[in-house]
């Protein structure tokens, strides 16, 4: 009889389910980079210091949430379940450098598939295979990350950037999940 | 990829991806600790699940 650790809500999960993980990405982010150099415009009003020692505390938080994140996907494999896992990637994000695998699919501009953001996002797939489609949808509207409403709290995610739109997640499952073709929303060369 | 099971969306309160799921003929779910969306099914610390879930790994007895 095989027994898995604690119990957890992973034993209520079977290999014919399918789990994605929006992990938080709170201290991986590139504001997350950006938070880790005294020049951060949030440590302005700080000492030399004081600076130092929120850099050191988001350094130590950083190291819980991926080795939890590593600890996750290690109990997926360990049970053959199915896992998509959902992290930004733009530009020196931290799971770039030294992760425990490559993304399967990065989606370099979230927008051609309907969602307001470009905010590029990888995804990593595990014990499963994405199917590769294509839907073209213009977004209802544009937003940028820079106008988006910040969080109320410094060092924080935006709620309103944490965002995706319903058009986006219907066609990253179509495109990505089911291979599932849907019927042209937009118009194409091949068309005319 | 053919699921024949649920589908359980973690760290999502929001439901997009859950409410998706569900349009398209299968049972979803979303889990987080925090429900300000009011779409949050399990409101439960997936952290806390994690490390139980890890400690101590598969074992046969």
């Amino acid at each position: 009889m095989r027994i898995w650790g604690g119990v957890s809500i992973f034993d209520t999960m079977s290999c014919e389910d399918l789990i994605i993980a929006f992990y938080p990405c709170i201290y991986f982010s590139c504001m997350s980079q950006m938070s880790m150099s005294w020049t951060a415009k949030n440590y302005r009003n700080l000492s030399g210091r004081q600076a130092t020692e929120k850099i050191l505390e988001r350094a130590h938080n950083r190291e819980i949430f991926f080795a939890r994140l590593v600890k996750m996907l290690q109990v997926v494999r360990e049970r053959g379940l199915r896992l998509i896992l959902e992290n930004p990637y733009s530009l020196q994000t931290f799971l770039k450098s030294g992760f425990v695998q490559p993304p399967s699919i990065v989606d370099t501009d979230r927008t051609r598939r309907g969602d307001y953001f470009v905010k590029p996002t990888a995804y990593w797939f595990i014990n499963c295979e994405p199917t590769h489609g294509f839907t073209p949808t213009t977004p209802k509207f544009r937003k940028n990350i820079m106008s988006a409403n910040p969080s109320k709290e410094a060092g924080l995610c935006s709620e309103e950037r944490s965002m995706i739109s319903s058009e986006y997640a219907k066609n990253f499952i179509c495109d990505f999940v089911l291979g599932m073709e849907q019927p042209s929303t937009q118009k194409t060369l091949f068309d005319l | 990829m053919q699921i024949t099971g649920k589908v359980h969306c973690l760290f999502e309160q929001s439901g997009t991806f859950k409410n998706e799921f569900k349009k398209l003929g299968f049972e979803a779910f979303d889990y987080d600790i925090q429900n300000n969306f009011g779409e949050t099914d399990y409101v439960i610390d997936l952290f806390a699940e994690i490390d139980n879930a890890y400690l101590g790994g598969g074992k046969y007895l």
